[in-house]
């Protein structure tokens, strides 16, 4: 494990989980591991932080669960987007860059 | 929108009612991907007990993220809600002296309060049948230098009053009388209330059929009218809707019923069985015949306290006018300050019956009849107030409330008697005779041989023998009437006691339960205590002078404020004073020895302790 642990704010990690739902329908474990390799292993997201995101997630009906078998036919519970919850993915990436931009902005050599 | 909301209940549902399927799933849950952590650890190389464990290591705490999920299940706060009060019940049921004393304390407090706030609805808040009724008032008549706070009205001041003032919008009068249903098989004497023609409308009441007296009905040469209550009407009359325009006898006359009252009805505290116009001759009643009550109806943006500057003023210009009162002759009064005496209708051997010791003078005689000398007899209050260095007898007065202001002579001074209440002081009174002049509405006192009540039926049939039509009230026995007179008091009084009682019981419960707990937390230094030698005896002591200390600060304030304050109830008292040293000292008493009763127990626990235990108890 890294040294450096970076902490993602609460709403940056729904935007996540969302993101990697987009590409397809997985389990919790898939998901840490997908948001891993996609960020270059700067993003460990703990299981401390994923799974009450994913309940919370589900609560607000953006995701929603399923019982299902992973590739090595274990039994595992599936998570994937809703309607609405791709639209909050949409929303949730257009508020990003805006604050990002925003950010950059201010921190570009003047 | 509302599929969301649909959505979050049944989620909230499932979370309430399927916890265990909801738990085991996420147990499920987690367990999985612990394996399919430990089997990526196992591909990369690590070897299984160490790929297990460092999947479980990196997992993390795992009860505490599952309670984080919970909590995401918006309903702990119901859950651990649940969790408290069955826990608060486990330690209620392991301690069942507290928790009865505890109960029982709450259950007297609710119960308690509730029955007096019942009682206080149901007297004093309960409105008014009436419209508006914030706006009525009742107009009274004071004489405050000749000690009378509450007088009803004649019907010339009540007129003036009527017209003069400018702040009501109306007002009625009215006098409460009985009256006898005739003409029927078995008469009956009927409450019955007179009433000026504005009595209905002034505070709104509604007719339930039928209309309300005219002011021309209103007069002594009118034809007679009435209306009926509903319960008369139910009761006699077959709640008959067509019984307007039909006739009832009473007192012997033909009287047309012109209207029904509704079941709500009520002057007051009076509910009459009928009601008539008032049809007095205002050129005949004199200023100081009182006797009406007034009712008035406040114009709209008038405040009570508005009212009564005005009516000081009217009253000042009525006093000028007022010959009410008893004149003595030979005593000079201003024409508006003749003393108020009582005066009442007595016949036959009325005192020697009712073995009224005769003080001066004599009794009334056959003698005294219609053609002789008008004669009355005082009481003695009367005669030591107005001839306390000479004998009344001889002397004459002219009292107020007989049907012709006369001269009377007084023949006879008797003992004071109480007619109204035990607790009233007596009041002067005057006796004049019924063979001088007649009144309705008489009692007859029997003074028997065998016990009393076996003889009241012997009696109604000798009075219908002589007379069919009249109507006999009640009988009852001298005992009957004094258990009434003061049954209100007694109500009051057994209130109180109750109450009182309550407090007192609540007290010796409070009292036992602090101690309780006193002696519980300091089990261990009384263990230190009889372990360095203590005795029972000294324990014992020890615990009940604390507690007594504390009872008896209380009760010495208790007492002080008695004291003070007991002359609020000596109304209620009869002879019995109001600090009367005898009951105070035996409530003390009564106080000190249940809450010493109530010591007792804590303080054998105390004295109980087994030092060993009770240091061993850290």
């Amino acid at each position: 494990m890294p040294k450096e642990k970076t902490d993602l704010l609460q709403g940056t990690l729904d935007m996540l989980i969302l993101r990697a739902l987009q590409l397809g329908s997985m389990h919790g474990f898939g998901i840490s591991v997908l948001i891993r390799q996609m960020s270059q292993d700067v993003l460990q997201v703990e299981q401390g932080s994923l799974y009450p995101a994913l309940y919370r997630l589900e609560d607000q009906g953006w995701i929603e669960s399923e019982w299902g078998f992973s590739d090595n036919n274990r039994k595992a519970k599936f998570y994937k987007l809703t309607a609405a919850g791709r639209k909050q993915l949409l929303e949730e990436r257009s508020n990003w860059e805006r604050l990002s931009g925003a950010i950059n902005s201010v921190l570009k050599p003047a | 929108m509302f599929m969301n909301w649909l959505r979050t209940v049944r989620s909230r549902l499932q979370a309430l009612f399927l916890k265990q399927e909801l738990d085991a799933q996420m147990d499920a849950e987690m367990r999985s991907h612990i394996e399919m952590q430990t089997q990526e650890n196992i591909d990369a190389g690590m070897k299984p007990e160490e790929a297990r464990y460092a999947a479980l290591h990196q997992f993390g705490w795992i009860e505490s993220i599952k309670e984080t999920c919970r909590e995401q299940r918006g309903v702990n706060w119901i859950e651990n809600f649940g969790q408290d009060i069955r826990y608060g019940g486990r330690i209620l049921l392991k301690n069942p002296g507290y928790t009865v004393a505890a109960v029982l304390t709450l259950a007297l407090g609710i119960g308690a309060n509730t029955a007096m706030f019942s009682i206080i609805n149901a007297v004093l808040l309960r409105p008014l049948p009436f419209s508006d009724p914030h706006r009525l008032v009742m107009v009274w008549q004071e004489f405050p230098k000749r000690g009378s706070a509450r007088e009803s009205f004649s019907l010339p001041n009540f007129i003036d009053l009527r017209r003069e003032t400018k702040l009501f919008a109306d007002a009625g009068s009215f006098s409460l009388s009985s009256h006898t249903l005739t003409g029927v098989d078995e008469p009956e004497r009927l409450n019955s209330i007179r009433m000026s023609a504005g009595l209905i409308p002034t505070p709104g009441v509604r007719l339930a059929l039928g209309r309300n007296f005219r002011e021309e009905e209103d007069r002594p040469d009118a034809d007679r009218v009435a209306l009926l209550s509903d319960h008369l009407w139910r009761r006699r009359f077959g709640s008959n809707p067509g019984i307007i325009g039909r006739t009832m006898g009473i007192n012997d006359e033909a009287v047309t019923i012109v209207g029904v009252l509704p079941k709500t009805f009520r002057i007051g505290e009076e509910n009459p069985d009928i009601c008539v116009p008032l049809r007095l001759d205002p050129a005949k009643v004199d200023r100081g015949q009182r006797g009406l009550q007034a009712i008035a109806r406040l114009k709209p943006g008038v405040k009570v306290r508005q009212v009564q500057p005005e009516l000081n003023v009217i009253a000042a210009r009525l006093r000028s006018a007022d010959p009410s009162g008893t004149a003595i002759e030979g005593r000079t009064f201003a024409p508006n300050q003749y003393p108020f005496a009582h005066i009442r209708c007595v016949g036959g051997n009325y005192f020697q019956t009712l073995r009224v010791p005769l003080l001066d003078g004599r009794h009334f005689t056959e003698a005294d009849n219609e053609t002789a000398q008008k004669v009355v007899v005082i009481n003695a209050t009367m005669a030591r107030q107005f001839w306390a260095q000479e004998s009344a007898i001889g002397k004459r007065i002219r009292p107020d409330g007989l049907q012709e202001k006369a001269w009377l002579t007084i023949v006879g001074v008797v003992a004071d008697i109480k007619n109204e209440s035990l607790a009233q002081p007596p009041r002067p009174e005057i006796y004049y005779l019924y063979a001088q002049y007649p009144t309705r509405g008489l009692g007859v006192m029997l003074r028997t041989s065998v016990p009393p009540n076996t003889l009241a039926e012997t009696v109604r049939r000798e009075i219908w023998t002589m007379d069919s039509s009249l109507a006999i009230t009640s009988t009852q026995t001298m005992e009957q009437v004094m258990r009434q007179s003061s049954s209100t008091t007694s109500f009051q009084s057994l209130l109180l006691g109750i109450f009182a009682g309550l407090a007192l019981l609540l007290a010796a419960i409070g009292i036992y339960s602090v101690l309780s707990c006193a002696v519980g937390q300091r089990s261990r230094e009384i263990g230190i205590r009889m372990a360095l030698g203590a005795r029972t005896a000294s324990v014992y002591a020890l615990i009940l002078s604390g507690g007594m200390k504390s009872v008896l600060m209380g009760i010495g304030i208790g007492l002080v404020a008695a004291i003070f304050s007991t002359r609020f109830i000596a109304r209620l008292l009869f002879e019995t004073s109001a600090t009367d040293s005898v009951r105070l000292i035996s409530v003390a008493l009564l106080l000190a020895s249940t809450a010493l009763a109530a010591c007792f127990f804590p303080a054998r626990r105390a004295a109980k302790v087994d030092p060993m235990v009770a240091l061993r108890h850290e």
